[in-house]
């Protein structure tokens, strides 16, 4: 071959790359990894993020996290553990086929058991006993219990079609081939790790959507989002490092936009078992008796220790809401009474003495390293906090890895929750419930934390089909949690975006990054 | 040679199968894979399910066995984040790394020899004392350091070159490069530089170091005597004799450049194999990391034995062992 013919190879290699590209692209850069394209694999905020566009839900949030319709126009219970849902009409898969009730059935029947997945969608589904289609267009949902719930719940599924889905596994998604939603956009190219393409789709019956393309790219280095976005790679980024915010505010062709979020950041203590035994120690480093943890006045005491604000302030630089409870202010069962307590170190020393620490002991908290932000900056802070008051503690980091295959064994450990439900069950249940595998309750109580007659209040909360009376039951409960220092809430972490000037994004408590609600 | 390249290469399976037996143990003492993909919304069947699912309610040498069985039919895994074969996971990212590393090491020759045998033929001139005080910058400044004020410089001031990822890909044989496109080659500007710098100063310092030693040397001062002109007895004479030590380097180089060009392709958003595997390690995704591990082994054996076969052709006194 001749030199000439390398040349004229090379010319139309790049001649191919320089096709004219047509409609309004949006690129995202998304700190999460999308791991799977299947939406029942993983239930975490950036496969959600991409799930929430392909697909739809019988039931929708909006960005403040009211409950909406979706492919359920209206939903009622006709029973005490009967729901029937109306579906809209004339709803395609973006293969043209038409969307009926037996794709509901179908995916409920799915979404709770993908082989090797990690899942997480089981728990939305708990209640339900049967699912039944009632023609083509309502759906009839029995429940074990009484579950006036489930249509919240319900809008964390996506549905799915029974004609590309049935016996498509993960892979068959992954390569768009199953990928059939009904959502705002279709599938069009996805690289593990690396990106996740689509195109808009004509036919989605929510509103117009701005977008031809959307291209996700994964960056899950914050300062290679930031650089990304100055230096104009991406329209818009989520997760900005707190750093950094003071530069995208003053950056005059940028805009920043953040709102408290549903993840709430706490110290966990552990009541109950013999784990505390390595790690609480008496104020001279001897060996105690009984678990001081397990008395609510000296949980209590650490809480009223802690200055929230000054952490949310100087730590946190402003990325955090000081909070009391689990939840953003708005969010369904948050309640105004309870406020982030007052620091207050003398009132906490008294708390200590008398439950019988006048001096005080020894803790070892344990926090992971690579999880939350600044989480270890934080726990280090709370640390000198609670020595003040005569706890002298220790920090240890971890990374995650670790730190959550041990978590059982520590004492006092920093974690954080998202509220998957949208309100204060999430917590009560799965992270507070008396571990009862058959109950569903406590799945993710790993601090031996029960509290039978909470458990009650909880469960019967939760049948409560009347929503402002579930929601006083439910703060009630909350209440009963917080004055008992089951948990010790710092703060909500605030969820970010930078945009380029000229895009809107209304923030989400959720943490997602949708680009079909991305405007121009 | 076979025979030779036979033990190499049967040196390496075990070295495989050793390396992957202590990442077994290794993963097994740090954690459990369940409860860094668990969310706390998971029902307790979730994690029985699951457990099951992934074969972790075996014991670990059962796990290891099943792995070996795996391995001889050619299969090295699935991951449990990705639910894709580790193998091809990791075989869809090494493109971009490989693309990368060899851009970063061409550079390297192109620059590091000419300015090693310029700056060691004339080695009191000003310009070569330049170039070999620019080239401890090169080596004494940290990459990550480079890389962000290359960034800073030619994408977010001056808005030539993009900050990250790898642009416009297009495919020879099925496989995705981004050197063969115009947009590819500005996306892999900024990151091979920063990768190179290290390797151009190396390779300058030992080039000139070669030469300086070639000539005070016999044949050297033998060819000037003859009247040979300057350009001959570089390029010619003294050039094969101090290429034996830089091949050494830029191969063991090349192993190190793909290895662990993770800090590159953390800050470039490169979506290369270093990424996965550190995603990997932090969510202990054992099938993706044993996989890795493996392939990096092979690698670096492979590369050895380039090495060393290169080496014969540059001198034909070197003999092989076992030869």
């Amino acid at each position: 071959m001749t030199l000439r013919v390398y040349v004229f190879a090379l010319a139309s290699a790049l001649s191919l790359v320089s096709h004219p590209v047509v409609g309004k692209d949006l690129t995202i850069g998304l700190s999460g990894t999308v791991t799977s394209l299947d939406p029942h694999f993983y239930n975490a905020s950036p496969n959600n993020s991409i799930a929430m566009q392909v697909f739809d839900r019988l039931t929708e949030r909006t960005a403040e996290g009211q409950l909406v319709a979706g492919l359920a126009t209206k939903w009622e219970a006709v029973e005490e553990t009967t729901w029937r849902l109306t579906l809209r009409e004339g709803v395609k898969w973006h293969d043209g086929k038409t969307f009926t009730a037996d794709d509901v059935v179908f995916t409920l029947g799915r979404a709770g058991s993908v082989p090797n997945s990690p899942g997480g969608f089981g728990g939305f589904m708990r209640n339900i006993a049967s699912v039944k289609a009632d023609g083509d267009l309502a759906v009839v949902i029995t429940t074990k219990a009484p579950a006036p719930t489930l249509p919240g719940e319900l809008a964390n599924i996506a549905i799915v079609s029974r004609h590309a889905g049935e016996g498509a596994d993960t892979a068959d998604y992954n390569s768009g081939e199953a990928a059939i939603g009904t959502g705002a956009f279709r599938f069009s190219t996805f690289r593990q790790g690396i990106e996740v393409g689509l195109e808009r789709n004509p036919d989605w019956w929510g509103k117009k959507v701005v977008w031809d393309h959307a291209k996700y790219r994964m960056i899950s280095s914050a300062s290679a989002r930031t650089t990304a976005i100055l230096a104009g790679d991406v329209d818009i980024v989520d997760a900005p490092a707190a750093t950094d915010i003071a530069r995208f505010k003053s950056t005059e062709k940028l805009a920043f936009v953040s709102t408290p979020g549903l993840r709430v950041i706490y110290l966990a203590p552990s009541t109950s078992g013999d784990a505390w035994k390595a790690n609480v120690k008496g104020s001279n480093g001897e060996a105690l008796e009984a678990n001081p943890l397990a008395d609510p006045r000296v949980r209590n005491a650490l809480s009223a220790a802690i200055n929230r604000e000054g952490i949310v302030d100087k730590i946190m630089e402003g990325t955090a809401t000081a909070s009391g409870q689990w939840l953003p202010k708005g969010a369904f069962s948050y309640s105004a009474d309870i406020q982030p307590p007052k620091p207050d170190a003398v009132a906490a020393k008294k708390m200590l003495a008398d439950a019988g620490f006048p001096n005080g002991f020894q803790l070892t908290v344990h926090v992971p390293n690579d999880r939350y932000p600044n989480a270890p900056a934080v726990v280090q802070a709370v640390a000198q906090m609670w020595t003040r008051i005569g706890v002298k503690t220790n920090v240890e980091a971890l990374p995650w890895t670790t730190f959550s295959s041990r978590k059982s064994e520590f004492a006092m450990k920093l974690l954080g929750l998202g509220n998957a439900t949208y309100d204060a069950s999430s917590m009560l249940v799965n992270v507070l419930g008396t571990v009862d595998p058959k109950r569903g309750l406590g799945a993710a109580n790993d601090s031996g934390y029960s509290n039978p007659a909470l458990d009650e209040i909880v469960a019967n909360a939760m049948t409560i089909y009347d929503d402002k009376a579930r929601e006083t039951a439910l703060i009630e409960a909350v209440k009963i949690a917080v004055n008992d220092g089951a948990i010790i809430p710092l703060y909500q972490q605030s969820n970010a975006w930078v945009t380029r000037k000229g895009l809107s994004y209304a923030p989400r408590i959720d943490e997602r990054t949708l680009a079909k609600d991305i405007s121009e | 040679m076979t025979l030779w390249i036979i033990q190499r290469l049967l040196q390496a399976i075990l070295v495989a199968l050793a390396m992957a037996a202590i990442v077994f143990i290794g993963l097994h003492l740090i954690g459990s894979p369940i409860e860094t993909l668990l969310l706390p919304e998971a029902t307790h069947e979730d994690r029985l399910r699951l457990i099951a699912d992934l074969g972790l309610d075996r014991p670990l040498y059962q796990q290891f066995f099943l792995f070996l069985k795996g391995v001889v039919q050619g299969n090295l895994g699935t991951s449990y984040v990705y639910k894709e074969p580790a193998v091809d996971l990791i075989l869809s990212r090494l493109p971009a790394t490989l693309e990368l590393a060899f851009a970063a090491v061409l550079l390297s020759l192109i620059l590091g020899v000419p300015l090693g045998l310029a700056a060691g033929w004339k080695p009191e001139s000003r310009f070569s004392r330049t170039i070999m005080i620019g080239s401890i910058f090169g080596f004494s400044l940290p990459i990550f350091w480079i890389a962000i004020l290359l960034i800073m410089i030619f994408s977010v001031q001056l808005g030539w070159l993009p900050s990250s990822g790898r642009g416009a890909i297009n495919t020879i044989l099925g496989i995705p490069w981004s050197f063969i496109t115009l947009d590819g080659l500005k996306h892999m500007l900024l990151p091979a530089v920063s990768l190179s710098l290290f390797n151009i100063s190396m390779v300058t310092r030992l080039t000139e170091a070669g030469v300086r030693e070639a000539m005070s040397s016999e044949y050297v001062r033998f060819a000037k005597a003859k009247g040979l002109a300057p350009w001959r007895i570089l390029s010619v004479h003294i050039l094969k004799n101090v290429m034996i030590p830089v091949v050494t380097v830029v191969g063991l180089d090349i192993g190190q450049t793909i290895a662990f060009s993770v800090v590159t392709e953390t800050i470039f958003a490169w979506p290369g194999v270093g990424k996965i595997i550190i995603d990997s390690i932090s969510a202990l995704d054992r099938p993706v990391i044993v996989a890795y591990l493996m392939l990096v082994v092979i690698m670096f054996v492979i590369i050895n034995l380039v090495v060393d076969v290169t080496y014969r052709l540059l001198d034909p006194r070197i003999r092989l062992q076992g030869e």
